[in-house]
């Protein structure tokens, strides 16, 4: 019988740069980061068992991350709003390699965070964690067209609440 | 100014963007130190912690005999500590961990069901509702497509719906299985069909969701919907679940039945918000439909009442495409409306109105933070004006009492049209037309109004003092003719018809009324089912509509009487005509029957 630490060593281990990169480009704040990171850890060890018996453990651990980065980011949006400010990250404030970008990533995560939670999970291991759908549709225990909905329907959602992002919009004069 | 958006908004790109940062060194190390601390942590510790690992040295058999009874315990405190022993997490799964439901949904209004609708949901995002016998609707919101088939007309309308989550019926369905325990009332227990049921009650998306579970079995009996939107006392029941019973998938197909004429329809997409466009291309495909003439109001009963005025009843006329886009759009204008608060001011005065009419206003509000109000024109062109356009007074509610009781006549502006009569003596009913309160003042069939009508739906409350005899009929007649001063003649001609008879006496299902329903009147017919609670045996003339002939009572039962009537619709006259005769032991008979028309005239001006 294995133990939990063989476990640790062999499923999460070699993916460890990988959950940390994943959570941080969710959450966007260090501090945040460092908090749902530790959370996912002791989810994952506290799953080990499950996760060793689940066809992809991979795609499950990245699901676990993914969901914490949720969370951490649908609480800091709480917070924030109740002190009645932007959920804006720190990566604004210069802390951050990558110069600041036309996206307001503010207005993108708010409406990722505000997602129900399957289509949140479904479309951050998709595009964040550049998970195929088969992988996603394991690690969420459901059909790949079901996992396809769900990223549909999560899409449609983002498209409804950021569409004055839509480089497409047009603005037309009524005649 | 009107915004519109293209369909192809890349939004994993725009998702892509805005998460692509890098990692920044400083909190990669922090997070390389938790790491090393978290690794050192568990690393004397066993997964699951002593009592597991001591667990494991033990033989299988003496693990089970001493955790069952701990187990045991455990649960049993449970169930003691809260009222429910149903777990809404349960219930959810119910919903979540199927690949098929099957249901019937019907309207309520104030306890009244109107008709069902038979449904079937399958995973992912297909959608199959049988509105009425032969009208049938299959959604696949992955496709982003819907068919409306109509199988008495042998026609389809493909509704391309765009990119929309949208189901139909099954959305309310997709909103409980993403719902999530611990936000639930619980409602405790209670009987429910012969059954003990859990409630529970949760708030998605503005609407409350009540659902009822079986105590035992943790499956899903009843879900009710209700909410503002829904109108007041208005609600959805979902009920008769099936789980996970085997579907045909090709009853979910897409592609039309063989024979049948297609039609297609492009519906507005709906990742669009309702917009004052929304507005505009409702009323401009309702007024070509209309000949030219606007919407007395902007909501969907009126659309349907002005469809039927100049179609006819749906029973003979052929769904379109325009007429569900037009449908669809009005529904998008009515949400634009519904999202305006009561300091945008919103008027409609569109009834009367010709399309073209440039110098008419048809509506107009105050949007948010601006000072000057949008005005649409019977041109349909918008314009920003500094005052709004004088409305014609609102229509007062007029109340007419006389010793016999009171009634009140008041201009509807119910999203539903539904009559109630809780008890003898009183109704409640709203959104009913002006064609329908006269046939129901007059005990009549039919009725013909010669003339245009001043406004299309009224709401109705009679009130009878008691120890009167409830003469609603004739104090209605009072105030018809008291409020549009008009006059009537009758006219009669004979069609070929049924007569019924009842030689030896009522049929096992012809009850008489109750002590336990004596206060409750309703008689609610659909294609298949008539349901008949309180009513005299005459109220069978109501089938006539799907005999496609009069029915003439020769019966001759006093009283009333509880019933309900099937029967195939598929194959009616002859279905219903047996069901009379085997349910009801009524005897059937062709004959020659008398109709006689109401005819109204009004005065030079209502």
């Amino acid at each position: 019988m294995s133990s939990g630490v063989d476990d640790y060593n062999s499923l999460i281990r070699p993916i460890e740069g990988v959950l940390m990169k994943s959570v941080y480009r969710v959450v966007q704040n260090p501090h945040d980061a460092e908090d749902a990171f530790q959370e996912g850890l002791a989810k994952a060890w506290s799953n080990l068992a499950k996760i060793r018996r689940h066809p992809n453990p991979h795609a499950l651990i990245l699901r676990i991350f993914a969901n914490v980065a949720r969370d951490a980011l649908r609480k800091r949006i709480r917070r924030m709003r109740r002190e009645n400010s932007r959920p804006a990250p720190e990566s604004y404030s210069g802390n951050v390699e990558s110069p600041p970008r036309a996206v307001d990533r503010a207005r993108v995560l708010e409406a990722i965070a505000e997602l129900p939670r399957r289509q949140a999970e479904v479309l951050l291991m998709r595009v964040v964690q550049e998970q195929s759908y088969d992988a996603i549709a394991k690690a969420i225990g459901c059909s790949e067209p079901t996992a396809r909905t769900h990223a549909l329907r999560g899409r449609t959602k983002l498209a409804e609440s950021l569409a004055d992002m839509n480089p497409n919009m047009r603005v037309e004069v009524q005649s | 100014m009107n915004r519109s958006s293209e369909h192809d908004f890349d939004v994993d790109a725009l998702l892509r963007e805005a998460t692509s940062v890098t990692l920044p060194e400083q909190t990669e190390a922090r997070l390389q130190t938790q790491l090393d601390d978290f690794r050192k942590r568990m690393a004397p510790r066993r997964e699951g912690g002593r009592f597991a690992e001591w667990l494991k040295t033990l033989p299988r058999w003496v693990t089970v005999a001493t955790v069952a009874p701990v187990l045991v315990l455990i649960v049993v405190g449970i169930v003691c500590l809260t009222g429910n022993r149903v777990a809404f997490a349960e219930v959810l799964e119910r919903f979540r961990s199927v690949r098929t439901i099957k249901f019937v949904m019907s309207f309520e209004s104030n306890g009244i069901p109107t008709e069902p609708v038979s449904v079937a949901v399958l995973e992912p995002g297909k959608a199959r509702e049988l509105i009425t016998a032969g009208m049938t609707v299959i959604t696949d919101a992955v496709a982003g497509k819907s068919l409306l088939l109509d199988s008495a007309h042998k026609s389809a309308v493909m509704i391309d719906r765009g990119p929309s989550e949208k189901l139909g019926a099954g959305d309310y369905i997709e909103r409980l299985r993403e719902a999530k325990s611990g936000s639930e009332e619980k409602l405790g227990e209670r009987e429910m069909d012969g059954h003990k049921v859990a409630g529970f009650r949760i708030s998605r998306e503005g609407l409350m969701y009540t659902i009822w579970a079986d105590a035992k079995t943790e499956m899903p009996v009843r879900v009710m919907v209700s909410g503002a939107a829904l109108g007041e006392g208005g609600s959805y029941v979902l009920r008769d679940f099936v789980f996970n019973e085997p579907v045909d998938e090709s009853q979910f197909s897409l592609t039309p039945p063989e024979g049948y004429s297609v039609q297609q329809s492009n519906l507005v997409p709906g990742t669009t918000v309702p917009s004052e466009k929304d507005v505009v291309d409702a009323l401009r495909s309702c007024a070509k439909l209309m000949g030219g003439d606007l919407l007395p109001e902007l909501n969907l009963p009126a659309f349907g009442l002005q469809v039927e005025a100049h179609y006819g009843s749906q029973d003979t006329t052929m769904v379109t495409a325009e007429m569900v886009q037009a449908g669809v759009g009005v529904s998008r204008a009515a949400a634009f409306v519904q999202s305006l608060k009561g300091e945008n001011d919103w008027h409609y005065a569109g009834g009367g109105v010709k399309l073209g009419e440039a110098a008419k206003p048809v509506c107009w509000w105050k949007p948010a933070g601006a000072s000057r109000y949008r005005v649409i024109y019977g041109d349909l062109t918008i314009r920003d004006e500094t005052a709004a356009p004088s409305a014609p007074l609102p229509e007062k509610p007029m109340t007419f009492s006389t010793p016999e009781g009171e009634l009140t006549l008041k201009p509807s502006t119910s999203p539903f049209s539904n009559w109630t009569q809780p008890k003898a003596g009183q109704v409640h009913a709203v959104g009913m037309s002006l064609k329908s309160l006269f046939c129901m003042a007059y005990e009549i069939g039919d009725v013909t109004i010669n003339a245009a009508l001043p406004r299309e739906r009224y709401d109705l409350t009679v009130q009878i003092p008691e120890g009167r005899a409830p003469a609603i009929p004739a104090l209605l007649r009072v105030a018809l003719q008291e409020k549009f001063k008009y006059s009537v003649h009758y006219e009669t001609h004979e069609e070929s018809g049924y007569a019924i008879t009842s030689s030896n006496g009522p049929g096992p299902r012809l009850r008489k009324s109750t002590g336990a329903q004596k206060d409750r009147h309703y008689c609610v017919c659909n294609p298949g089912k008539l349901e008949v609670i309180g009513q005299e045996v005459g109220i069978l003339g109501v089938v006539s509509q799907y005999l496609k002939a009069p029915l003439l009572d020769k019966t001759g039962l006093a009283g009333t009487y509880d019933f309900t009537l099937t029967w195939d619709p598929r194959k009616a006259p002859e279905s219903i005509v047996a069901a009379l005769r085997d349910q009801l032991g009524l005897e059937v008979t062709r004959s020659a029957v008398p109709v006689r028309t109401l005819i109204v005239d009004p005065p030079e001006k209502w």
